[in-house]
């Protein structure tokens, strides 16, 4: 092959510079000026070799170690959402984060989130980046397990919200075996549990019952599994703008609040408070807003909590974070 | 002498190196009075400094700053009070800032140059602001525009879909904590092309909290302690030129706004700095304030 003396001679030790093609400095300086010109792009001049990078904290799900962290260091609130596969425990946590992304949510402002690809990736899929025609939510996968961060800051109160991540197959297998209820370690640890009556399944007369079944059932699991200590329990009816459009809203708004009174009876004395919400998180049409009903949930997540235990600051490096995180209490805030 | 190291902070094409080739060409050329000013030439090297500027007065485009090398930018100034500071700008690419956001990794170059700086300019280009949209409400607009959506490709996730105001908590939040944990506590945050999105009849403070508000919540409740101000800076003044053998083009307006600018007797007065204390064409007061 034939050598192009006259683009031998337009070479640069910059390897961004195209002098070659373009006769010209990428730098904007005269060629004769630039220090790079005419050099090779292998010259020592430049540093070319690619040099390894330093590695930036992830923004992923935390583990169990690094949501000890956050508990140690700050006032914190452990939520446990608990329903069935598909009930809407990503679009509802997402929810909350999308809402911030337009300001404050009645007052409570975003404060910072060490989880932030994680949030992107859960509230991806009901924004129209994704180019999808309906929102729709990940599901989170059987054995993934982490926590969503977000700090928040309530009338110069800055709080922690770890949201637990797990999947809903893992949760429904605690009615069918008590025992496995041990290995929910977010549920035991939890300040509020809160747990998902799936709004579609509710609206549908083959489905409902069994809705209904699954939500006691599950209770009834983590109770006779020990991981119940008292918590604040709130019972959410997802999925809230479905109901909206049927005819029998009001029917089925009425079976929802006697279902509540019947947990309520039935587990009340294993909860400090047992309260109801409706929820819109990402609706399919705009018969509600984006969120409806998840301010409220928000409220009580801050406002509710167990009763304060003394702080345990374990040294959380080693294989057993899991099961020190359970023995971290949030700090009070005169001790934050 | 006091030495000031300030990083210009930003995502590809915020309007970094218009920035700084403005700010040479005042400093350099005192055609208006500003609160800092060149001390001297000595113990440096200009030349691309004077290259961009040459190309600014010309009313140009400024080429993307390549990834690397990372340049240190250097300016010797004076203050009033004849107090000397050699202030250091590096002259970090956008693609490293980006990257930092979707690769999770840091040169290690510029780590160090970020870890030792004393002061940060986050450029934020206002009139390219990527903000979240969602699914209903693109729809219930479509439907109430009787436009329809035409079926698109579903995208799967990636980190530069995410929102600007995403991309730029996250970037503060890394800059305060293991490895880089800068020691810096000042920021300025600088929305340029603020020629193009004034019309909007907000000042920068506002603009920030309704255009931006994750990150103007994330700044007002002080969860990493910056000590902060906003500033809405046109260092350009208006349209620019493209490079000659650019795809580019202008229309006629485009580019009798050019031939305006070229017009203006003193360059120094394309630039505007608007912040809470009023309107001027000093760009060294958030250098002022960021050393002080």
């Amino acid at each position: 092959m034939a050598i192009d003396a006259a683009s031998m001679d337009y070479q640069c030790a910059n390897p961004d510079c195209r002098v070659a093609e373009t006769h010209k400095c990428v730098e904007g300086l005269e060629l004769q000026s630039c220090p790079h010109f005419g050099k090779s792009p292998a010259s020592d001049n430049v540093k070319t070799t690619a040099r390894p990078g330093i590695s930036l904290p992830s923004a992923e799900l935390f583990k169990a170690r690094e949501a000890s962290q956050i508990l140690k260091a700050n006032e914190s609130r452990v939520i446990a959402i608990i329903g069935p596969k598909e009930a809407g425990k990503t679009s509802l946590l997402a929810s909350i984060y999308d809402l911030l992304q337009e300001g404050p949510i009645d007052r409570v402002h975003f404060w910072r989130s060490r989880t932030l690809f994680a949030f992107e990736r859960a509230c991806h899929d009901a924004r129209a980046a994704s180019q999808r025609h309906e929102p729709t939510a990940e599901r989170t996968k059987v054995g993934q397990f982490g926590f969503y961060h977000l700090g928040l800051n309530n009338t110069s109160r800055p709080i922690d919200l770890l949201i637990a991540d797990r999947s809903g197959e893992e949760y429904r297998r605690v009615a069918d075996r008590p025992s496995e209820a041990a290995d929910l370690m977010e549920v035991r640890r939890a300040d509020t549990l809160t747990v998902l009556l799936d709004g579609a399944r509710f609206l549908d007369p083959t489905a409902k019952h069994n809705a209904r079944s699954d939500v006691q059932m599950i209770l009834q699991g983590l109770i006779d599994g020990g991981v119940v200590c008292g918590q604040p329990l709130a019972l959410v009816l997802t999925k809230f703008d479905e109901l909206k459009r049927s005819l029998e809203v009001h029917q089925l708004q009425g079976e929802f609040e006697t279902f509540v009174k019947h947990i309520t009876r039935l587990f009340g004395a294993h909860f400090t408070q047992i309260l109801s919400f409706r929820t819109a998180a990402s609706p399919m049409t705009d018969a509600l807003p984006r969120g409806y009903g998840v301010p409220e949930l928000l409220r009580f997540w801050i406002d509710a909590r167990m009763c304060e235990a003394p702080v345990a600051l374990p040294d959380v490096d080693s294989a057993r974070a899991i099961d020190r995180f359970h023995d971290i209490r949030p700090l009070s805030a005169s001790q934050a | 002498m006091n030495e000031i190291a300030i990083t210009v902070a930003g995502l590809p094409q915020s309007g970094k190196s218009t920035f700084l080739a403005a700010l040479w060409h005042l400093v350099t050329t005192q055609e208006i009075s500003t609160l800092l000013r060149l001390d001297s030439l000595r113990d440096g090297d200009a030349a691309h400094l004077n290259a961009i500027s040459d190309r600014w007065r010309e009313a140009r485009k400024q080429d993307r700053t390549p990834q690397a090398p990372n340049r240190l930018v250097s300016m010797k100034l004076r203050d009033d009070a004849s107090n000397t500071y050699q202030i250091t700008f590096p002259d970090i690419s956008g693609e490293i800032f980006s990257g930092m956001w979707e690769r999770r990794e840091c040169d290690p170059e510029v780590s160090n140059i970020l870890t030792e700086s004393n002061g940060v300019l986050l450029f934020i280009h206002a009139d390219t602001i990527q903000a979240p949209h969602w699914i209903v409400d693109v729809a219930a607009l479509s439907k109430k525009l009787g436009i329809p959506i035409s079926p698109g490709q579903e995208v799967p996730w990636q980190p530069k879909l995410s929102p600007t105001q995403v991309q730029q908590v996250d970037l503060l939040q890394l800059l305060r904590l293991s490895p880089l944990d800068i020691r810096a506590r000042r920021l300025a945050i600088m929305l340029s092309a603020w020629d193009k999105v004034e019309a909007e009849g907000l000042d920068p403070i506002t603009f920030l909290a309704t255009r931006l508000p994750l990150l103007s919540q994330y700044l007002t409740q002080g969860a990493d302690d910056w000590d902060w101000r906003v500033y809405g800076v046109s260092a350009q003044g208006g349209e620019y030129a493209p490079e000659p053998d650019s795809d580019e083009t202008l229309n006629s307006d485009q580019k009798e706004e050019v031939n305006n600018l070229r017009r203006l007797e003193l360059p120094s007065e394309r630039i505007r700095v608007v912040n809470a204390g009023g309107e001027s064409h000093d760009l060294t007061e958030p250098i002022a304030w960021l050393k002080s």
